[in-house]
């Protein structure tokens, strides 16, 4: 393929302005018939991807870049969760709350109260992630992540410690989409099923819910699948209690029995959850975060993911989850993946 | 800081909300009237420890509002998750006390 085949150009970025897509565009040298811009965080990947979908099908492009990423300093970040929208920057940012930290302590000793779930629980799915991250190059937590040195982490907002919370990183994804009978050569990723939900209970709940919730159900009818046939999942992982509320949420958690999947299907492999290590582990690229999981599947798929390849994976699901309107997230989407060669 | 907490109330259905919404989400009425709550039940709080680079700890919880919505707010010493608390507003931002400390 040749930077010409590309005629439709997507982006997601909270620190590409003042650019926009078209400037983009104009500094990779892309001539295309389909823009389009997406800012809605951990689940804008998925949305460019349905977006994408469309527009490949439509014929109003044939092949679609789709790429996002961010670059910033600790500065910057104070100012961008700060202003994230009108409800956070009038009512929470004087409080001060704490960015996404503080909120998602309250949504996690929340679900402690629903579950009984305790400390040790989450740093299980942190502890579980770090071991993927040791066969990544590309996280920013390489090294092995203990029971002991998780629990003896500084906290950030109690029940969080410094590992239940991605570290900030600059980084950057990319995708192509294009129609099946494009995909002649290489070995090519097809897409079976995505829905999203957003909004889903008008931010009245506890955020112990997302509107995967709602969508489970049609997804894997339209997936001709089951949780039991995939191989590999990238669930969005901003904090350890979304993780495990997206899995029980899509059905990986049997009997909705959270506690004993924690202690022991979790790190199990089947399927493989999170084998970049996550954005736990990898870091978190602003908006691209929700690229990051994307990219990670698509590689299983075509196995390219070296040390840490899933042995004959073929089907890879991905979650997108984000975008707190005030309380918590009120995206969510989710996609399934299937190795077509 | 005033006391209580205003709510936004759907003149048609009666729905409580906060933050301001500009149609109501149960009946997609466009009017709305303003009611002040005063107390609430502290249901979950965090103290934050570090939050980039600030080293002064601060308290935040969510509060069920009598009637009305969970709101983020900045909670005062002495509330205990659990508790019923009075409610005030700085600025915009909820301010959560202990009920028998209100005036």
């Amino acid at each position: 393929m040749k930077l010409s085949d590309i005629d439709g150009l997507g982006v997601s970025s909270m620190t590409l302005a003042p650019d926009r897509v078209v400037d983009l565009a104009f500094r990779l040298g892309l001539r295309t018939t389909w823009l389009m811009e997406d800012t809605n965080g951990g689940a804008a990947a998925l949305n460019m991807l349905a977006h994408a979908r469309r527009a490949v099908e439509a014929g109003d492009a044939r092949t679609v870049l789709l790429l996002a990423g961010d670059r910033f300093g600790a500065e910057d970040f104070v100012g961008l969760v700060d202003n994230y929208n009108t409800a956070i920057r009038d009512h929470l940012a004087k409080i001060p709350f704490g960015g996404p930290n503080g909120l998602f302590a309250l949504v996690t000793s929340k679900h402690m109260q629903a579950t009984g779930l305790n400390r040790e629980d989450y740093g299980r799915v942190a502890i579980a992630q770090r071991a993927w991250a040791a066969k990544n190059p590309g996280a920013v937590y390489r090294s092995a992540l203990s029971m002991e040195d998780y629990l003896a982490a500084p906290m950030v907002a109690e029940p969080l410690g410094r590992y239940d919370c991605v570290p900030v990183v600059n980084g950057a994804d990319a995708v192509i989409v294009t129609r099946a009978d494009n995909a002649r050569r290489g070995r090519p990723v097809a897409l079976r099923s995505l829905h999203a939900s957003h909004n889903h209970d008008l931010h009245g709940g506890d955020g112990l819910s997302t509107g995967l919730s709602i969508v489970a159900d049609a997804f894997w009818a339209e997936a001709d699948a089951a949780p039991a046939d995939v191989d590999v999942v990238s669930v969005y992982d901003d904090y350890p209690v979304m993780v495990l509320i997206q899995l029980a949420e899509l059905g990986f958690v049997a009997d909705d029995d959270l506690k004993r999947f924690v202690r022991s299907e979790l790190g199990a492999g089947s399927p493989a959850i999170n084998t970049s290590g996550g954005q736990l582990s990898a870091g978190q690229a602003g908006f691209a975060g929700g690229a990051h999981g994307l990219v990670e599947i698509v590689r299983q798929l075509r196995g390219e993911a070296r040390d840490r390849q899933v042995a004959d994976a073929r089907l890879g699901l991905v979650t997108g989850y984000g975008m707190t309107v005030y309380r918590y997230g009120a995206c969510a989407n989710v996609a399934l993946l299937e190795r077509t060669r | 800081v005033s006391n209580g907490l205003t709510l936004q109330v759907c003149r048609s259905c009666g729905c409580r909300y906060f933050p301001a919404r500009l149609l109501c989400g149960q009946c997609g009425a466009a009017q709305f009237d303003a009611a002040v709550a005063t107390t609430g039940v502290l249901e979950q709080v965090t103290t934050l420890h570090r939050a980039f680079g600030r080293e002064a700890a601060a308290r935040v919880g969510s509060i069920r509002v009598d009637d009305g919505p969970l709101v983020i707010a900045r909670v005062g010493p002495g509330c205990l998750p659990g508790e019923r608390v009075g409610l005030a507003e700085d600025n915009g931002v909820p301010v959560a006390a202990r009920a028998d400390s209100q005036r």
